[in-house]
């Protein structure tokens, strides 16, 4: 298997699989087109290692507030700014650990790192020719939310 | 009882907050292991079992793992590492270094509830 064709797959069931289980809430790989600006949040993770690359989650406020009120038990309007900031960061942590177990059996190890977040408007993700990047929307339509990998081509 | 969470993600804290109350338990919390440390070092003949993040700035869960383990006033203190750190390798070091108990984020609440049961025994809560 070409693992690089198969990376977007196992992070975005990755992902999938923690907020299943962190919200109830199923998402499924979408054909949503993704586009740069259209989410107002990023959060990141570089991966070292072996493998060395970045995770990103992109997602809107009002779908992290989503999330966040299911995932604390808390209604929505209750649900702080530093709530859904902090869930992100700890979604792309929850994530990166996932996808490091999935990808252990065909020997792609990567270290985790402290994740951060970046929000504003109009946001872009652009990378180095040297770099390979993949990108998967998952939703259950309502919800969505966009993964991307980068992985560095040595 | 009283459990010590030790996590640098709030929404963890406030997910565990919650279960420990469905079993009627207390918390301190510390956001990071330097914080940890302190609230030990002045507490730690109130703390029952403390829930112990890996991935955290300053100082790791590791590290403060290994600090617990090896000080002879914390070291009987069970601690459960709760971490995205789900690897084979990850739990033998954790425990080697003296983990009681390990669980892997992302968990649903009733397992994180049966986890605790099982470091401090049912019924534990407070009357």
């Amino acid at each position: 298997m070409n693992i690089l064709d198969d990376l977007g797959f196992v992070f975005a069931d990755a992902l999938a699989e923690v907020i299943s289980k962190v919200s109830g809430v199923s998402l499924k790989n979408s054909v949503l087109p993704y586009h740069d600006g259209f989410d107002e949040m990023i959060g990141i993770m570089n991966l070292s290692g072996n493998n060395s690359g970045m995770l990103l989650i992109t997602a809107k406020e009002a779908a992290m507030r989503v999330l966040c009120s299911l995932m604390i038990g808390i209604p929505e309007d209750e649900v702080t700014k530093d709530d859904i900031f902090d869930m992100l960061c700890e979604l792309v942590n929850m994530t990166a650990g996932n996808a490091k177990l999935r990808l252990s059996n065909v020997s792609y190890s990567f270290a985790l790192s402290l994740p951060f977040l970046i929000s504003g408007d109009n946001m872009a993700i652009r990378i180095k020719k040297n770099e390979h990047i993949v990108t998967r929307v998952l939703s259950d339509g309502q919800t969505s939310l966009t993964i991307k990998v980068v992985h560095q081509i040595s | 009882m009283k459990l010590l969470v030790v996590d640098d993600s709030s929404v963890i804290r406030k997910v565990i907050r919650a279960a420990a109350d469905v079993l009627q338990l207390e918390t301190m919390e510390a956001q990071d292991g330097v914080e940890a440390l302190k609230i030990l070092s002045a507490h730690y003949q109130e703390i029952d079992l403390v829930l112990l993040d890996w991935n955290m700035p300053e100082m790791s869960g590791y590290d403060v793992l290994v600090h617990i383990k090896s000080n002879e006033k914390y070291k009987d203190i069970p601690v459960m590492m709760v971490t995205t750190e789900g690897q084979r390798n990850s739990i033998v070091a954790a425990v080697r270094a003296g983990a009681d108990n390990y669980l892997t984020k992302p968990f649903t609440v009733e397992e994180l509830e049966t986890k605790i049961i099982e470091c401090i025994g049912e019924g534990s809560g407070s009357e």
